[in-house]
Parts: structure tokens; C-alpha cells; sequence
């Protein structure tokens, strides 16, 4: 076997581990709602979600399309390019879910291929216009977007509903989140698990496996589909806490209008091809349904907290993801330094997990179970 | 404005904006429109109030119509390459 078929192996199997922390990490967008106002049962909603997040991950391929092509030339990517990449997204992720902070999946892909490529080539191998339009300025209006939604849905509803009986309107509602759930579910399939389809492509095209006009292999949508269902199934307790209690404290309907918002949201930008931060979309969406009932009833020091983690998503992963790059370039340019960098990763990992187990049951457990 | 322009494809970015605020809000509207509806009819439907009950039902069902059209739409929407 040839040292880039090595490192090749080594970047498919980051980039479903990637894929399996983007399920496990965004669990929480598509359910925190559905559990918190108890339209679902924790086990029920998370099972759907895995379903629907493997479906939605064939319905639609523009996204892979633009980060496999729009983000940096591919020409000048390598597989170990990728490979630093898929560390610093990963290492992102899991900082960001051990302090229970919703951060964005996609924007910590997108910063660690980045960092590489400049670590690689400079600057001028990444496109410019590409990052600014398909993921800055998406990422602004997103949230935004999903905010204002979700507020006027829920001021029309309260005016709609408002002088119901509480308990019918309540069932109701919970009945819609299931509903709004699946189809935010399908939408996070739809544009998250194409991120990493968009990744192994331009591994596979930068190894000459593929060109570099080809589409998605099968067996990458295949494996893409799997893994983020996977992660989504095991579930990363400590963010649907922080999604589903503690940035508002919402009622059923809230939760609808929010999960509505993010769902429409987030199935139009996929349909137009950007990856926006399902993450965003959705964190918008609920503070939007509760900023409208009352603007102290978001927390807004948490609101706070979630921004500045998304602030930091590009430029830590992209740190990151230079630095790996850096750290395997210290043994040359073969296989050795990918192979290093993986087995500290594992160790590191598998350290940080330990920790986790011998605590205290994460909190969220008790409170969404 | 000339620059960003050559960043961003405003016209895609435009449509997103304001077909996610349609079908946004008009889910959640027509899903409320079903709430309202529906508990209006029983109510009704307990005080032998029929005939009001029966225009309640039909607002209902137009309701439910509006939340299947949007979702129909926005499947076709999505797997339309």
C-alpha cells in the first residue's frame, strides 16, 4: 500500500468520526426542543432523529457540492491538507460539547480545512469570495433569519390560541413537534451529513481515486449517512440541557415555532447550496420564540456564551487544524505524521471519555430522562 | 453594495430570506389556525351549536390542507437539483 492510500484511509476514517461528533454534537438542535417540552419521550426522539438524519442525508447533494469545490481550490488540497482539517473540526466539536455549548458543526469543518490549506499554500489557495458568500454571510443571516420566524410565528399563534384552555393547547402543539421535529431532522440530514460527503470527495479527488469533477461515490453517502445517524442516535446530553432549558424555558408551542423556523430555514438554504450552521439556525429559532413572549425570558448571558463560541468556531478550528497540519509535516511528507497525529488523537479521545464516565451522570440525563 | 455583490449571489441569498419567512410563518400560522379550530368545533360541537361547529371543522381541514401543502412543497423543494 502506497503512503497517500494510508493517509487516505486515515482521512475517511477521521472524517466519519467527524461526521459521527456532528450527529452526536447536533443531536440537540433537532431534539432539545421536542424533549424539554415533553413532545417526545428522550429514547423516541432521539431514535427518530437518527432515522431522519440518514434519509435526509440522500434527499440533497448541493451542499457537499460547495464545500467539495467553493471553500478552497481543490487543486491545491492533499489528503493530509484534509486530514489536519478534519482534526481541528473534531477537536472543536468535542471541546465545545464537554462545556455543553451548541457550536457550529459545519463553520468548525469548514475553519479546519481552511487552517490547513493557509498552513499548506498561504492564503491564496482559499476562496475568498467562496468563504465570504457561502459561509460568513449566510452565517449572519441565518440565525437572524430563524429568529425573526420563529417571533412572529409565535405572536401569531399566542394571538391565534392565546385564549384556549392551556392543557388542549398544550397537547396540540406537542402533537405539531413531532411533526416539526421529523422535518428539522430531514433538514439536518439534508445539510450536515453532505459536509462530510463533500470532505471524503475532495480526499478521494486529491488521491486521484476520483476526478475532480466527479460526484459522490455511493459508498461515501452511504458510509456519511450511517455514521451521522449513529452520532445522532448516542446523543450529546450535555448540549440538548443546554438547548432545551437553559437559554429559555419553553412551552409547546414556543417549541413548535422555533423547530418550525429552523426546519423552513434551514431546507431553503440547503436547496440554494449553503452550508449554514444548522446549529445557529436553530439557537436563533428558539431565543426568536422566546424574545417574543418576553425579551427577559431568554437568558441572554447563555445567548452570550453560545455567540462567542460561535465567534471562535473558524479561527480555533482553523488554529487547530494548521497545527496539525504543521505537527505532520515535522516527519515528513509520508504517512508517518497522519499515523502519529491519529494515535495521540485516539489516546486523547479516549482520555477525555474515561474522565467523562467515572464523573457524576452528566446533568442533562436526569433532566431530559 | 458593488462589492458584496461580487461576494454574495444577493439574489439566492434574497429568496432564501423571503421564502423562509413565508413557509415559516404560514406552517405555524396554519398549525394554530388547526389548534383554534379544532378546540373551537368541540366546544362547540358539546353546546349543539352544529352549524358553528361544522364552519369551525371546515377551518380546521383548511388548516391541515395548508400544513400538508407546505410540507409537500418543501420536500419537492429540497429534491429538486
Amino acid at each position: 500500500m502506497h503512503h497517500s492510500d494510508v493517509i487516505l484511509v486515515l482521512v475517511v476514517g477521521m472524517a466519519l468520526a467527524f461526521d459521527f461528533t456532528n450527529g452526536f454534537h447536533d443531536t440537540a438542535n433537532v431534539v432539545a426542543t421536542s424533549i424539554s417540552t415533553r413532545a417526545l419521550p428522550p429514547r423516541v426522539a432521539v431514535a427518530i432523529a437518527a432515522v431522519l438524519n440518514f434519509v435526509g442525508a440522500f434527499v440533497s447533494l448541493k451542499v457537499a457540492a460547495i464545500v467539495a469545490k467553493g471553500i478552497v481550490h481543490a487543486g491545491s488540497v492533499t489528503t493530509t491538507i484534509v486530514f489536519a482539517g478534519l482534526i481541528g473540526a473534531i477537536a472543536w466539536n468535542l471541546v465545545t460539547w464537554f462545556f455543553g455549548l451548541p457550536s457550529s458543526s459545519s463553520h468548525a469543518l469548514i475553519g479546519g480545512v481552511v487552517g490547513a490549506t493557509i498552513a499548506a499554500h498561504g492564503t491564496k489557495a482559499v476562496i475568498g469570495e467562496g468563504v465570504v458568500g457561502n459561509v460568513l454571510i449566510p452565517a449572519v443571516i441565518a440565525p437572524v433569519l430563524a429568529f425573526v420566524v420563529a417571533a412572529i410565528g409565535i405572536i401569531i399563534a399566542y394571538r391565534m390560541v392565546g385564549r384556549l384552555r392551556p392543557g388542549r393547547v398544550s397537547r396540540a402543539y406537542r402533537l405539531g413537534q413531532i411533526v416539526s421535529g421529523g422535518l428539522l431532522a430531514l433538514a439536518h440530514g439534508t445539510n450536515d451529513a453532505q459536509k462530510t460527503m463533500g470532505v471524503m470527495t475532495l480526499a478521494l479527488a486529491a488521491n486521484g481515486n476520483i476526478s475532480e469533477t466527479a460526484g459522490v461515490p455511493t459508498w461515501v453517502k452511504l458510509t456519511a449517512a450511517s455514521a451521522i445517524a449513529l452520532g445522532t442516535y448516542s446523543g450529546g446530553w450535555r448540549i440538548i440541557k443546554t438547548m432545551g432549558t437553559r437559554i429559555i424555558k419553553m412551552d409547546s408551542a414556543q417549541g413548535f415555532a422555533a423547530q418550525g423556523a429552523g426546519a423552513t430555514v434551514i431546507l431553503t438554504a440547503s436547496h440554494f447550496g449553503y452550508p449554514l450552521s444548522t446549529t445557529h439556525v436553530i439557537s436563533g429559532g428558539v431565543m426568536g420564540a422566546g424574545a417574543a413572549k418576553r425579551l427577559s425570558a431568554v437568558k441572554w448571558g447563555v445567548a452570550g456564551n453560545i455567540a462567542l463560541a460561535w465567534l471562535l468556531t473558524l479561527p480555533a478550528a482553523g488554529g487547530v487544524g494548521a497545527l496539525v497540519y504543521g505537527v505532520t509535516q515535522i516527519f515528513g511528507s509520508g504517512a508517518a505524521g497522519p499515523l502519529v497525529v491519529t494515535i495521540a488523537c485516539v489516546g486523547l479521545i479516549a482520555m477525555l471519555f474515561l474522565r467523562r464516565a467515572q464523573g457524576a451522570e452528566p446533568a442533562a440525563v436526569t433532566v431530559a430522562e | 453594495m458593488t462589492r458584496l455583490a461580487v461576494l454574495v449571489d444577493v439574489k439566492a441569498l434574497l429568496k432564501v430570506v423571503w421564502i423562509s419567512l413565508v413557509a415559516g410563518v404560514g406552517v405555524i400560522a396554519a398549525f394554530s389556525l388547526v389548534v383554534l379550530a379544532t378546540t373551537r368545533a368541540g366546544d362547540l360541537r358539546r353546546s349543539d351549536r352544529t352549524g358553528a361547529a361544522v364552519l369551525y371543522g371546515f377551518l380546521a381541514a383548511l388548516g391541515v390542507a395548508g400544513c400538508a401543502f407546505a410540507l409537500w412543497r418543501g420536500y419537492l423543494y429540497v429534491v429538486q437539483k
